[in-house]
């Protein structure tokens, strides 16, 4: 019952007690059982309120009340009986996070009639300074139910994010749950968000249904050994020798048994002889209970994996790959190797397989090949700038031991005469270290040694704290940032994994027909009660209609199904317009041609998109240094100057941050660079001038089109994180916010996080910042919050539903009285989930922009929902998943999904729809500039417009 | 009953029968001995001057020796034999191709077989071994199988290589705290000469010639003990040819047998183009960052065309190109002959146009739009750096 006190006491603290209960609770993880004195308080958990809140309330209500109410009937202890809006009132100045729980029914209760009193909320507090300090009126009620949910997830560590599977991991937890309870424990219902608009779609998804045998499942038991076994390898011997009496399927862990089947007695003995000494051994063998199908997802992946390499796959990362068939891309020394994702997960649907092609890219050269490449490419004085770049970052298969690491850094001082001290505690050389244990002669013994630093739970687990590898016995891996940008690469690469619809469901059929006609695997399942469907599932999807697009001049582009409107956008004069009266253009003197017809078609051009181009002041530079460039910008920004222009003769990566670096952060103006290459078709100039154009009047501040916002004081905030790739140990997140109506204005922010903070502090100071701009502007601040929040993995959901939510609120007390309704929506776009439309004849093809599936696939726990916003040409379109991690709005999933539709529609470097909603988009963009160029912040003067497009 | 301690302890000895000699009190080994034991034996495999393409490893255990005899250069095949099931059955994983067979394929096929079976009967499936490694295996033999031995392996067998390794018991007395022998089911251990006379006999009788090494050096003034690990080496007469047994008999039950991915090498022709594609494209990249751009000799229609030259010289410095081409004019002719590029004015650099290059560096920024669609080459950060969204194509490269 730990646990479920601690959740208790936690469920509903107020804001201001929130952070210090919480570090209190976590300070003490084992607490001691729930007193006796404790149990008045027990009320405060379950809400009774707001399961009797109109049912069309908001979605986390309807999930607060449901977990409430699962705790309530789990926890005997809990009494419900007399649901009281009374506040308990502090019993001793220990308990004081308990008071606060106190005051959990008064919130979520007050919370389904919208404005709860705040009286009692003070009232409550009142014995704790700090939260009376930070306590707004009426605020904190909302957050409440999610205050719950964070007290659970922090106090236990919980790893599935869901509040409905931490409650089962919160009875797990307890010593010897009883079986009941257990069992009850199935009938939690998954959380089900669904829309109804649009029109109804037949769509099919790349998940399979796993059959479970009736009478089937996994049970547990305990194994004592009489006499005892010390060794688990003799225990495992004595089991192994049990196999006919307890089936050829079991896991066994030295003490845990699982078998698919119950046996007939409570109790079961058995007699076995000990393998060495062949004394009698006594096995006793007791049954615990039987584990529900969503208890044991990773029980069935393990076995999934097993499955895997019954049929001959090899394991690269976390995914199997045939390595039978590889493609081959000699000319860029590259292999493919086709291969499958699969995971098996609750979905709302039930125990289902998500299945999907995957190809992994394995290279053929040793980094001791690429070494000397670079060498003979840019000379050995370039060498270690260029290795730096192409081989720090990269992961490297080594040939001896079949292990991979992340070279972290090159140490040109060492070779592989250089020694180490080996676990004997002599010093050996690495040539002899390998050629004793390997067999394996080194032959070029002057170059440098590759650096990898283990993580550290790798070194807490015993490794050393630094791995030394030898770059010719090191294959390169993977596809570097370099490669990924490069078109050659990309485009023979795409040959091979860009798969379209009918290809990738031809190939997961021919997966389970594998699976099915293996009889190994097949059997292997069987011993379990599983078997895998034949095909994949077939669902309901809704399409919304495309959204027209408002340009300036009162125009309208109707929405097409492609949602691109790159043509007729050039046809129309753009929303709001900043005209270019006072600017530069630099150039260097072979591309003077290029730059002067490039302003001429500027100014020929601007004028039919409603943008007035004055003549620039032009200004040719001595030579291409990049210096040059920075020494000749900086002498000429004026004050008055809206934009700088700089065309680049090449795209060399340090001349294009010195000239951002410069005017981003040191002499705030926008800025454009160009590369010459671009402007130096004629047939293209035109097209590519009026695109420059588009992205000036962004820079400068200006609008170029807008969708239909039904929401009145909405204000929609997009964050995204930039990991630094040379692994500074700082993240970056981009935090863009819109400040109008229409959602086209944009305040543009990025915090820093340094290593050992938490993101979340930078963050919450963005959003203080966001709601003070915004207020300035509207002299009002916004009822109604969402964020976007992107970068987000499957096990921080819940930390992300909970802490982060609750740190973000803080930013609202200080405007007062103010508590806006606030959502949170996780944007994940790396996920292994595809959705095709039928055609006719059961053809299969990318679904249109505006594609939306919320059931049978979503997360059984969560409220979330898939939908495809971009167009593709190519290959299989990849939906992205919202996951509505909070959301204290009124508003419905409808609702929900047609906003994130809309925002995808905003993007202005793209006259379409793009994955992810506009703001997030906006904010990977600004972060990946700050992060891989400017490197500090830029400046406050640039913030209200997309100057980093 | 035996106590639980006793009982770990004879498990340990099970499990790590390979490494009896680090238990005792008495001289380390560093590498240690059964490192040294295999790493010989490997050598005198590679040192014997004879064509070595299948071996035989009795005893194998936890197949550690197989699992370095994979990378010998020229083996096709590797048998490994032991009486234990459970132990090789365990093991077996060892030889499993791993990752890097698998990209860097052999050249030669390799097939591993491992069998459960005894030392003295005969299985037609080890018939035409080119060696045989008994590594730490007479010791464990019961006398009448020992006495069975050398006919079964000498003259039944009769590889060109046999390779017998032993405790040498002189040594047992720097080991301080060892009492009899140095592992429980060692039936006896031999003294250098016991040894010697046994390898002696059957050189003699069965036509070999044996030579004696070891490894693990006794410490300084010690020297008079040998090494720890006696090594005997026989090698069959030249003369006496193999006489191929005609008995169809397989007793030894198969426990796993790996095939090992291999490609033969392409024709040197084909490796060439391939080698040139890659370097120049290679080569590019930097030309282009660079920019030395040279105006075409002759444009089409007088039309200026950036072009990217690489010099042949330049090509040559690549050991995988030079291999084949000694000289420019070696690789001119041969670049002439693919038709796949083209040569400016002198015939001295292959002419890239920029058009063919592709517009790899267009955008100022570097940064794509996430608009396309995922190209699922894997999800795995690890193996792939950040980022799975593609550039498309002539879409958003226009939006500078």
């Amino acid at each position: 019952m730990d646990y479920n006190g601690i959740e208790q006491q936690l469920a509903g603290c107020g804001r201001g007690g929130r952070g210090a209960a919480i570090l209190r609770a976590l300070q003490q993880p084992t607490r001691r059982p729930v007193s006796a004195s404790d149990a008045p308080e027990k009320p405060g958990i379950s809400t009774p309120a707001a399961t009797a809140a109109p049912p069309m309330s908001s979605g986390l209500m309807g999930r607060g009340g449901l977990l409430a109410s699962l705790a309530a009937s789990h926890a005997s202890s809990i009494s419900i009986q007399q649901p009281t809006f009374q506040p308990v009132a502090v019993a001793t100045p220990r308990q004081q996070q308990v008071a606060a729980t106190g005051a959990t029914p008064m919130g979520r209760g007050a919370l389904s009639q919208a404005a709860p009193p705040s009286g009692v909320g003070m009232q409550i507090s009142a014995g704790h300074q700090e939260a009376l300090q930070r306590l707004s009126s009426g605020g904190r009620g909302i957050m409440l139910p999610d205050m719950g949910r964070q007290s659970i997830s922090n106090g236990m560590a919980a790893p599935t994010p869901a509040s409905a599977s931490v409650q089962k991991d919160t009875i797990r937890t307890q010593v010897s749950p009883p079986v009941k309870e257990m069992q009850q424990l199935k009938l939690n219902e998954p959380v089900i968000m669904r829309g109804n608009a649009g029109v109804s779609v037949p769509v099919v998804a790349n998940y399979l249904r796993v059959g479970v045998q009736p009478n089937m499942g996994l049970f547990e038991y305990h194994v004592a050994f009489v006499p005892e076994a010390d060794s688990k390898n003799v225990r495992f011997k004595i089991m192994r020798s049990l196999q006919e009496s307890l089936g050829e399927a079991r896991t066994f862990d030295g003490s845990k048994l699982f078998l698919p089947h119950r046996l007939p007695q409570q109790f079961t003995t058995y007699q076995a002889l000990h393998p060495i000494t062949n004394e009698p051994v006594e096995v006793k063998i007791k049954f615990i209970t039987q584990r529900a199908p969503g208890e044991c997802i990773n029980f069935f992946n393990i076995l999934l994996r097993r499955l895997m390499r019954i049929m001959e796959m090899v394991s690269v990362g976390r995914h199997y790959y045939d390595p039978r068939n590889p493609a081959h891309i000699p000319q860029h020394k590259l292999e493919v190797w086709p291969g499958y994702i699969t995971a098996i997960n609750e979905f709302e649907g039930g125990l289902m397989l998500n299945t999907d092609v995957s190809h992994r890219v394995l290279r053929t050269q040793t980094v001791l090949e690429i070494l000397f490449d670079l060498i003979r490419r840019c000379g050995s004085e370039r060498l270690r700038d260029e290795a730096t770049k192409v081989i720090v970052g990269c992961v490297v298969l080594t040939r001896y031991n079949n292990r991979t690491y992340r070279v972290d850094e090159i140490d040109w001082g060492k070779n592989p005469l250089s020694t180490f001290v080996n676990h004997q505690g002599e010093a050996t050389s690495f040539r002899d270290y390998f050629k004793m244990h390997h067999d394996l002669s080194i032959q070029d013994l002057e170059q440098p040694l590759l650096l990898n630093r283990p993580k550290k739970r790798d070194i807490q687990e015993g490794g050393t704290e630094l791995i030394c590898l030898v770059p010719e016995l090191c294959y390169m891996t993977g596809l570097t940032d370099a490669m990924r940008q490069d078109f050659r690469i990309m485009k023979d690469l795409a040959l091979h994994t860009r798969v379209t619809p009918m290809q990738r469901r031809a190939s997961l059929r021919q997966f389970v027909k594998n699976v099915n006609e293996c009889t190994a695997a097949r059997e292997k399942l069987q011993q379990w009660g599983l078997h895998l469907e034949g095909d994949l599932v077939n669902l309901d999807g809704r399409q919304l209609p495309p959204e027209d697009i408002i340009v300036g001049g009162g125009g309208t582009i109707r929405g097409t199904k492609e949602c691109d409107w790159n043509r007729s956008l050039v046809h129309h004069p753009m929303l709001s317009v900043v005209n270019l009266t006072c600017w530069s253009v630099f150039y260097t003197k072979n591309d003077s041609g290029k730059a002067n017809d490039f302003v001429a078609a500027l100014c020929r051009l601007a004028p039919s998109m409603g943008m007035a181009v004055a003549a620039p002041q032009r200004l040719q530079l001595r030579d291409d240094r990049t210096d040059t460039f920075v020494r000749t910008i900086r002498e000429n920004i004026r004050p008055e100057l809206q934009m700088v222009v700089v065309v680049c003769p090449t795209a060399r990566d340090d001349r294009y941050s010195a000239i951002k670096k410069l005017t981003y952060s040191e002499m705030p103006v926008p800025s454009q660079v160009i590369n010459a290459r671009t402007i130096s078709q004629a047939g293209k100039l035109n097209s590519v001038t009026q695109k420059i154009a588009l992205q000036l009047n962004c820079k400068l501040g200006g609008e170029l089109w807008a969708v239909k916002i039904p929401l009145k004081d909405l204000m929609v905030i997009g964050i995204d994180v930039y990991h630094d790739a040379a692994c500074k140990g700082r993240s970056i997140a981009g935090f863009v916010g819109s400040t109008n109506a229409t959602i086209t204005r944009f305040y543009n922010q990025v915090a820093f996080q340094a290593p050992g903070q938490e993101l979340i502090d930078g963050l919450r100071i963005c959003l203080t910042r966001q709601l003070r701009e915004y207020s300035k502007i509207n002299h009002s601040l916004p009822s109604k919050i969402i964020i976007y929040r992107d970068g987000v993995g499957d096990g921080q959901l819940a930390a992300v539903g909970s802490h982060e939510i609750a740190h973000l609120s803080e930013a609202f007390v200080s405007f007062g009285a103010y508590s806006p309704q606030l959502a949170v929506i996780v944007v994940q776009k790396r996920i292994n989930t595809r959705i095709f439309s039928i055609q006719n004849h059961s053809q299969l093809d990318n679904p249109p922009p505006g594609t939306i599936v919320d059931h049978t696939i979503t997360r059984r726990d969560w409220y979330d929902f898939f939908l495809i916003s971009q167009h593709v040409r190519q290959g299989t379109v990849s939906p992205t998943h919202y996951v509505v991690v909070h959301n204290s709005t009124t508003l419905q999933p409808d609702h929900m999904q047609k906003l994130t539709y809309k925002m995808t529609y905003l993007y202005y470097n793209w006259p379409g729809t793009v994955r992810v909603p506009a703001p997030c988009q906006y904010a990977h963009k600004l972060a990946y500039l700050v992060g891989q160029h400017i490197h500090k912040e830029p400046s406050e003067h640039l913030a209200n417009r997309l100057y980093y497009l | 009953m035996a106590s639980s301690e006793q009982v770990k302890k004879q498990l340990e000895q099970l499990t790590q029968c390979t490494k009896e000699e680090e238990r005792y009190d008495g001289p380390k080994f560093s590498p240690p001995l059964y490192v040294q034991r295999y790493q010989q034996v490997c050598e005198e495999i590679k040192g014997c001057g004879l064509e070595i393409k299948q071996i035989a490893d009795f005893g194998c255990a936890e197949c550690k020796l197989l699992q370095r005899l994979k990378y010998l250069r020229g083996v096709q095949r590797l048998v490994g034999v032991d009486i234990d099931r459970n132990l090789v059955d365990w093991n077996q994983n060892r030889l499993k191709p791993i990752l890097s067979d698998f990209i860097h394929r052999r050249e030669t096929p390799l097939c591993v077989q491992l069998f459960c079976g005894s030392v003295v009967e005969y299985d037609q499936r080890l018939a035409n071994m080119d060696a045989i490694t008994l590594v730490e295996l007479i010791e464990h033999l019961h006398v009448e199988t020992l006495a069975a031995l050398p006919n079964m392996i000498f003259q039944q067998l009769q590889p060109s290589l046999v390779i017998v390794t032993t405790p040498n018991k002189d040594y047992n007395v720097l080991f301080k705290d060892l009492k009899g022998m140095r592992h429980w089911d060692h039936k006896f251990e031999w003294t250098r000469q016991e040894f010697q006379n046994w390898c002696n006999v059957i050189a003699a009788k069965f036509s070999y010639l044996v030579r004696y090494s070891g490894v693990g050096d006794p410490p300084p003034g010690s020297e008079s003990v040998g090494r720890c690990t006696q090594i005997a080496v026989f090698v069959k007469n030249k003369q006496q040819l193999r006489k191929s047994l005609m008995i169809e008999s397989r007793p030894y039950e198969l426990i796993a047998s790996f095939d090992y991915p291999y490609e033969p090498k392409p024709h040197w022709e084909t490796q060439l183009l391939l080698e040139m594609q890659y370097y120049v494209c290679f080569l590019c990249k930097q030309y282009e960052i660079e920019r030395q751009q040279l105006e075409a000799d002759e444009g089409s229609g007088g039309e200026v065309t950036a072009c990217v030259k690489i010099p042949l010289k330049k090509l040559l410095l690549f050991p995988k190109i030079s291999k084949h081409c000694r000289d420019v004019e070696e690789l001119r002719k041969f670049i002439l002959s693919t038709k796949q590029w083209v040569l400016d004015g002198k015939g001295c650099s292959i002419l890239i146009t920029l058009d063919t290059i592709q517009e790899s560096h267009f955008f100022d920024n570097g940064f794509h739009v996430g608009n396309g669609c995922e190209e699922n080459t894997g999800t795995d950060e690890a193996f792939l750096t950040s980022g799975s969204n593609l550039p498309l194509p002539e879409e958003e490269e226009l939006w500078t």
